[in-house]
């Protein structure tokens, strides 16, 4: 069984909140998943990796800027606009 | 009753001008009225009354115009509500089509609704969804299969002829096995992405769910093709996937895996589809059994490919673009806020083991390695084609089981898609099609198909269909 710290941790990396009522919950169901895949480490193989189905090759497009969306309708699904801004909490440390 | 008539009579009697768009958007509505399996999260009532008139002036120019279709709701429509079943995005109207909406509008096709569904595409019962359970319409008390339940459902019980749904793992295939419906997942790159709310990119692919063979093959004829918008779709020709439709199968050759038959499926389940097999031999087709390997790794292989994904691309729900936005004093704090509120309970779980087997030496452990295993097992899919038509087997371990039976197991969802995950992994096309009933509740078969060879996979379903003759409507009347 994962302990709770790895529990902790783990929903960290994921940006995600756990109660502490949650915390077994979690820690029991991770431990069984992970368990699961624990089985793909024991496989003994050589062999080159294989990252999609598709075997197109990378379409790069030209480095010009184009308008794609109107700025109103790109925000139209923001909580928090302002003018021509979306706001959000300070990110960096230090003085205003 | 009009939208209990085929496509063809449907077609005709709206090309005499007998019957109306308008007659058919009525009759879907009255159907979702009378319906209690909570098969939609959001109707499009109004508006797919307005394009119905305005239907009534223009030539009827092709099988599908003013058809109603129900859109699995991860798809973007544009100033339609599109929620992925999450309080995360319960209030989310698109700014624009998802390439496969504007291929249907083309036709003329008449979105009705956006189907329930688990919430983005996690689960393999409907349970998941924000907006409660979908019906078995066969037996109000099992689950309708997931993660396409609301898309299966809406079908089987004949509200809409045809419906849109997603497969990553198998959740076109498996509601379709669980209710009777014909579900085809498309090779990988056969139908645009773009604007299908993503869960795994690698393996995620849109395609037709419909009452039979036939009109899903003309479903599939409408939406496939290459998009520039979405550029692991394959730039190769769309032919006539109706093609091979009623054409002699004598010679075809067919291989069932031995793992598709080994008891970890219910030995009713695999007696149903050896009974289709000895059908098959009977009109000349050749059925061998064949070793694919590392198929017993599936379960382990997804859960690393497909949460590594998934937890990539739902990083992008943080609260500031769209979505569920909740306060937070810092950054990091209204990431979290939000998101451990607007997830449920299966999205978090993935989400988690995803950023974990990604993170640091991690990566290498489980992800590059379960990149190797996917690689080899596509290239023992591949050694099978070589000298094979098709790949049959049972779409599921067993028939739909009782809603709420394993809600807290982890494994469960993940169990369910047993047979139907290497498929996704291999990029490969493959159909679920009804055989049969156990205790009343539908069997589905699988038939997996060489790469953009979906032609093939209609020829014998449409073959196997016809020969079985099955009463596939849950209300009985076909």
């Amino acid at each position: 069984m994962i302990n709770i710290d790895k529990v902790k941790h783990i929903a960290n990396l994921a940006k995600l909140n756990i109660k502490d009522e949650e915390m077994s919950k979690y820690q029991k169901q991770l431990t069984d998943i992970l368990t699961e895949i624990d089985k793909i480490v024991e496989v003994d193989i050589d062999e080159d990796i294989m990252i999609s189905p598709s075997d197109n090759k990378n379409n790069y497009s030209k480095d010009e800027a184009e308008l794609h969306i109107d700025r109103n309708l790109a925000f139209k699904n923001a909580k928090n606009v302002k003018s021509n801004y979306i706001t959000v909490p300070k990110a960096l440390e230090g003085e205003e | 009753m009009y939208l209990d008539l085929s496509l063809t009579e449907i077609n005709e009697l709206l090309k005499s001008k007998k019957i109306k768009p308008i007659d058919l958007v009525n009759e879907a509505f009255e159907r979702i009225e009378k319906d209690n399996l909570n098969c939609f999260i959001t109707l499009n009532k109004e508006d797919a009354i307005k394009q119905a008139l305005e239907l009534e002036d223009k030539e009827v120019d092709n099988l599908l115009f003013g058809l109603p279709i129900a859109i699995k709701d991860n798809i973007l429509t544009k100033d339609l509500k599109t929620t992925a079943a999450s309080h995360m995005l319960d209030d989310f109207i698109p700014i624009y089509d998802a390439t496969v909406v504007s291929k249907l509008k083309e036709k003329n096709m008449i979105i009705i609704g956006k189907t329930n569904m688990d919430e983005f595409a996690m689960g393999s019962t409907g349970e998941t969804s924000y907006f409660g359970n979908t019906l078995n319409p066969f037996d109000n008390s099992m689950t309708a299969g997931g993660s396409s339940s609301g898309s299966a459902a809406c079908v089987s019980s004949r509200i809409t002829p045809f419906a849109l749904g997603t497969d990553t793992g198998g959740s076109i295939r498996q509601p379709s096995s669980f209710c009777a419906t014909v579900g085809l997942k498309p090779t990988y790159g056969r139908v645009s992405r773009y604007g299908v709310i993503a869960f795994a990119s690698s393996l995620d692919q849109v395609g037709p769910i419909t009452r039979n063979v036939y009109e899903n093959a003309v479903l599939l004829n409408a939406i496939a093709g290459f998009d520039e918008n979405d550029l692991t779709s394959k730039d190769k020709e769309v032919i006539d996937y109706t093609n091979l439709i009623g054409k002699d199968i004598k010679g075809i050759k067919v291989a069932i895996p031995n793992y598709y038959m080994s008891d970890v499926i219910d030995k009713e389940i695999r007696d149903n589809v050896l009974k289709v097999a000895d059908i098959l031999k009977e009109n000349g087709a050749i059925v061998e059994y064949v070793d694919i390997k590392y198929l017993e790794y599936a379960i382990p292989l997804y859960q690393v490919i497909s949460l590594g994904e998934a937890s990539s691309n739902l990083a992008r729900y943080d609260g500031i673009k769209y979505g569920l936005s909740l306060n937070g004093a810092s950054l990091d704090e209204m990431y979290k806020n939000t998101r451990s509120e607007g997830f449920g309970d299966e999205v978090k779980r993935r989400i988690m083991i995803g950023s974990y087997i990604l993170s640091g030496e991690k990566a290498n452990d489980y992800y590059y390695k379960a990149l190797k295993v996917r690689r080899a097992m596509t290239n023992s899919f591949k050694e099978v084609f070589k000298d094979y038509d098709l790949i049959i087997g049972p779409t599921n371990t067993d028939v739909a089981y009782k809603l709420g039976t394993k809600k807290d197991d982890a494994l469960k969802s993940f169990y369910d898609d047993l047979l139907t995950i290497p498929v996704n992994m291999a990029g490969l096309p493959a159909i679920s099609l009804p055989i049969g009933f156990k205790n009343n509740l539908p069997i589905g078969m699988h038939i997996i198909g060489n790469y953009f060879e979906e032609d093939k996979i209609y020829w014998l379903a449409s073959f196997i269909e016809k020969t079985l003759n099955l009463d596939t409507n849950p209300k009985g009347g076909k």
